[in-house]
């Protein structure tokens, strides 16, 4: 009998894997590629890291897929992966990032200034184009912060809920929140400061902080 | 409700939250009559608008091709390792192959080789290929980094078959056709290793890693020989002809 394995569940397909059904690691990688390869490529900010965290992934899903428990989100568990993944080989490589715990916390205050006066009627990106606004957000999410920036990934990029966000960061779900209402008040920040033309140079990533 | 007390109620709110409707409309209702607090809110919903459209715009973006086409072959040859234990019903324990175990297989094979082509010069003074040295015959030209942005691909290595040697009667060069490069994978942060592995693959999968073949007979099974690189993935393949 031939099993449809686009309909069939990520626990079954994983359990197929590992039985040694090539099709079925094939179908999971169809399915679970793009989103894994664009959250490590946001978060990184490097389409290089984001490929080698992508084939870290799915390695570690041949090598220890067993240990997915089958009852949590499996998108929780293959970004948990690539997450640990992107956080070691940055800080291998010292190029964006450093794992300290300096970085800005959930107590302290938002910087002064904050676009309070910028939200006019229309906001600062009612006279951008569709691809502008984009552009100018997806500017100003790699200027963010990393804690902050991996929260805006997985609960708007990714659309993952805020439990399941919290089970990817390890932290609890007012954290998850928490975070995410101070990214979007420092994107629209960013945001009423853009101008166009910045579209034109490199991304530069900012030296991002980590609380742990 | 006053601002202090929409304040502490703004992450909720923002973050769709708060569990009392009746909070939930007060803070509303003060965010409208109040410019600061409004504006506030505003800012999150922009700002969660403009998530929004580019996670829409992002969708299409998908991981570079020569990733699956490798984690495919990869997988295969795991399996291929992990089939003579194979037992129905249990979950196949894939092994990746440590640096350490691949140095102690080359000084092995090295101290063989040497000992087995002392001992036929010694015998016969005719230069002969061994065995060993035909199925480990590549040599590996480092290229430099690509770190162009444009097409999204390192290379790091290519395998090239050595110069033609003389033919031996129990390995016949020619039973297999050209060396064909896979495609360019990620770099290996190690010493570049390699292993030929004799298997037999099914055409779908030949067609996977990028080879032209049509789609008739996908599950006629092909034989190659396969080499991969120290990070255990395939590289190059010559198919049987
Ligand atoms: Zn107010």
């Amino acid at each position: 009998m031939k099993i449809q394995l686009d309909q069939t569940s990520d626990a079954e397909l994983l359990r197929l894997m590992l039985a040694g059904k090539r099709a079925a690691f094939a179908q999971l990688y169809q399915r679970w590629q793009a989103p894994v390869y664009r959250f490590a490529l946001r978060l990184s900010g490097s389409v290089e890291l984001a490929e080698d965290v992508t084939q870290d992934v799915f390695l570690t899903l041949m090598r220890d897929g067993a240990q997915y428990s089958g009852s949590g989100s499996f998108a929780a568990y293959l970004l948990t992966i690539a997450r640990h993944s992107v956080l070691r080989r940055l800080q291998r490589e010292r190029r964006f990032v450093t794992l300290e715990t300096n970085g800005e916390s959930e107590d302290t205050p938002l910087p002064d200034g904050l676009p309070d006066d910028a939200v006019d009627e229309a906001g600062p990106l009612a006279n951008l184009t569709r691809s502008e606004m984009t552009e100018a957000v997806r500017q100003a999410v790699q200027g963010l912060p990393l804690h902050y920036r991996e929260v805006v990934l997985l609960c708007h990029m990714q659309e993952l809920s805020y439990t399941e966000a919290a089970e990817v960061i390890g932290c609890e779900i007012g954290t998850v929140c928490s975070r995410l209402y101070r990214a979007r008040v420092l994107l629209a920040k960013s945001l009423a400061g853009w101008k166009p033309e910045a579209a034109a140079a490199p991304i530069k990533l900012k030296p991002a902080r980590y609380a742990i | 409700m006053n601002c202090p007390e929409f304040d502490k109620l703004i992450v909720s709110l923002a973050c769709d939250t708060l569990a009392s409707g009746s909070l939930r409309a007060q803070a509303l209702a003060h965010a409208a009559t109040c410019a600061r607090c409004g504006a506030r809110l505003a800012q999150q919903q922009m700002a969660a608008e403009g998530l929004d459209a580019l996670a829409a715009q992002e969708q299409s973006i998908q991981a570079p091709a020569h990733l699956g086409a490798a984690l495919l072959a990869e997988f295969e040859r795991q399996r291929m390792l992990a089939a003579p234990q194979d037992a129905p019903s249990e979950p196949i324990r894939f092994r990746l192959v440590s640096l350490l175990n691949w140095r102690w297989a080359t000084a092995i094979t090295a101290v063989l080789f040497v000992v087995g082509l002392t001992a036929v010069l010694w015998r016969q003074p005719v230069r002969q290929t061994s065995p060993v040295q035909e199925e480990i015959a590549t040599t590996v030209t480092p290229l430099p980094v690509n770190t162009s942005t444009n097409n999204e691909t390192k290379m790091v290595a290519k395998i090239s078959p050595k110069p033609k040697r003389k033919k031996t009667a129990r390995h016949n060069a020619d039973e297999y056709g050209a060396l064909i490069s896979l495609l360019p994978i990620v770099p290996s942060e190690a010493e570049e290793f390699q292993q030929v592995v004799s298997m037999q693959i099914p055409r779908s999968t030949l067609r996977l890693w990028g080879l032209p073949l049509d789609e008739e007979s996908d599950n006629e099974q092909i034989r190659a020989k396969v080499y991969f690189s120290e990070d255990g993935v395939a590289r190059a393949i010559r198919l049987h002809n």
